[in-house]
């Protein structure tokens, strides 16, 4: 998704700020990897090593640079620095990350553009964040308990063992989640939650 | 500058930069990148032997300012450079200056530097970007 619909840099800034140190990667646009900080590649490390992956690049990170590639490339939409934003989440066990991606063009020379990823883990934040959802969205108590352990990344499985529930209910209590924050997915949740 | 980041140096202090490496011809290469980005940094070489006596401010680097970035090329001719990261990191008094690995795009490289304590990893050859990132990163962006 790009960013109309987004918020801005300084909306981001604040929420990361809010947040503590995110990791970053500098990527070129040929999705070479030329700059990574240690919390970027350890937070990679933890949702790779999960999936068992050969590569410690998720996914999601290389969604992430495709969708701004042609953003660069042209040099369109370059004009406003937020058109130049891609965000996403990725989940793992355990684990969910936002991953933002922010293309940083060179006008003279595209070969030169540079796209910047940062990754956040989420559910640092996720009690506050599910404390408001509460207010926002008029979730029960239950329903904010569930949307605690979604930010942490646990699966519907996990929440019901830790709830003493079954996984039907937990499944119920989602899908009434999903009517009152106008989702359709769980990420779709966590995204409503933590952009309120 | 390619790519629009900012310098947010703090006014009125240099930004401190140790340079570790000991082939001539790369040593070169960075200080042409030095030059070209005209960054209000002071940049320092130092090879294996020197680089603790510089850290720790011991005989003729009594006055040496400690750094606040260490770029530390990882395929030292002299020296393993991840047992000088590792004697560095295990220095109480020094194992909070920002290290940042110069080495090759892979996995096992990286890998190996964040283990040891890396803070950074720099894939070569450094570029202006790199630098200006690696200077805000030391800054706290």
């Amino acid at each position: 998704m790009v960013a109309s619909t987004m918020p801005s840099r300084d909306h981001l800034a604040r929420i990361a700020s809010n947040r503590g140190c995110p990791g970053i990667f500098m990527f070129t646009l040929s999705k070479k990897l030329i700059w990574a900080d240690r919390r970027a590649w350890e937070l990679c490390r933890r949702l790779t090593k999960e999936r068992k992956a050969a590569n410690n690049i998720p996914e999601t990170i290389k969604d992430v640079h495709a969708k701004l590639l042609p953003l660069l490339k042209d040099n369109k939409g370059a004009k406003n620095p937020d058109d130049l934003f891609v965000r996403k989440m990725v989940e793992g066990p355990g684990i969910s990350l936002l991953v933002c991606g922010f293309g940083l063009p060179d006008p003279g020379n595209s070969a030169r553009s540079r796209i910047l990823i940062l990754l956040e883990q989420i559910g640092g934040r996720g009690e506050a964040a599910a404390q408001q959802a509460q207010e926002i969205f008029g979730l029960t108590r239950r329903e904010v308990e569930v949307v605690q352990h979604l930010l942490k990344g646990w699966s519907n499985k996990a929440i019901a063992h830790e709830l003493k529930v079954s996984e039907q209910t937990i499944k119920e209590h989602l899908q009434r989640i999903m009517t009152k924050t106008t989702s359709t997915s769980r990420t779709g949740v966590l995204a409503r939650v933590l952009f309120l | 500058m390619a790519a629009d980041l900012m310098l947010n140096l703090h006014q009125g202090r240099s930004f401190e930069l140790l340079l570790v490496e000991d082939n001539p011809e790369e040593l070169r290469a960075a200080q042409e990148i030095f030059a070209q980005t005209n960054l209000p940094i002071r940049v320092r070489t130092a090879g294996v032997e020197e680089t603790l006596d510089v850290l720790r401010q011991e005989g003729t680097f009594c006055d040496t300012p400690r750094p606040d970035l260490i770029l530390l090329e990882l395929s030292l001719r002299t020296g393993s450079a991840i047992e000088l990261l590792t004697q560095i990191k295990l220095d109480h008094e020094l194992q909070a200056i920002p290290v940042a690995i110069l080495g090759p795009p892979s996995e096992e490289a990286i890998d190996t530097s964040f283990e040891s304590d890396a803070d950074l990893y720099i894939v070569k050859p450094l570029d202006a970007q790199q630098l200006v990132m690696s200077v805000n990163w030391a800054q706290g962006l």
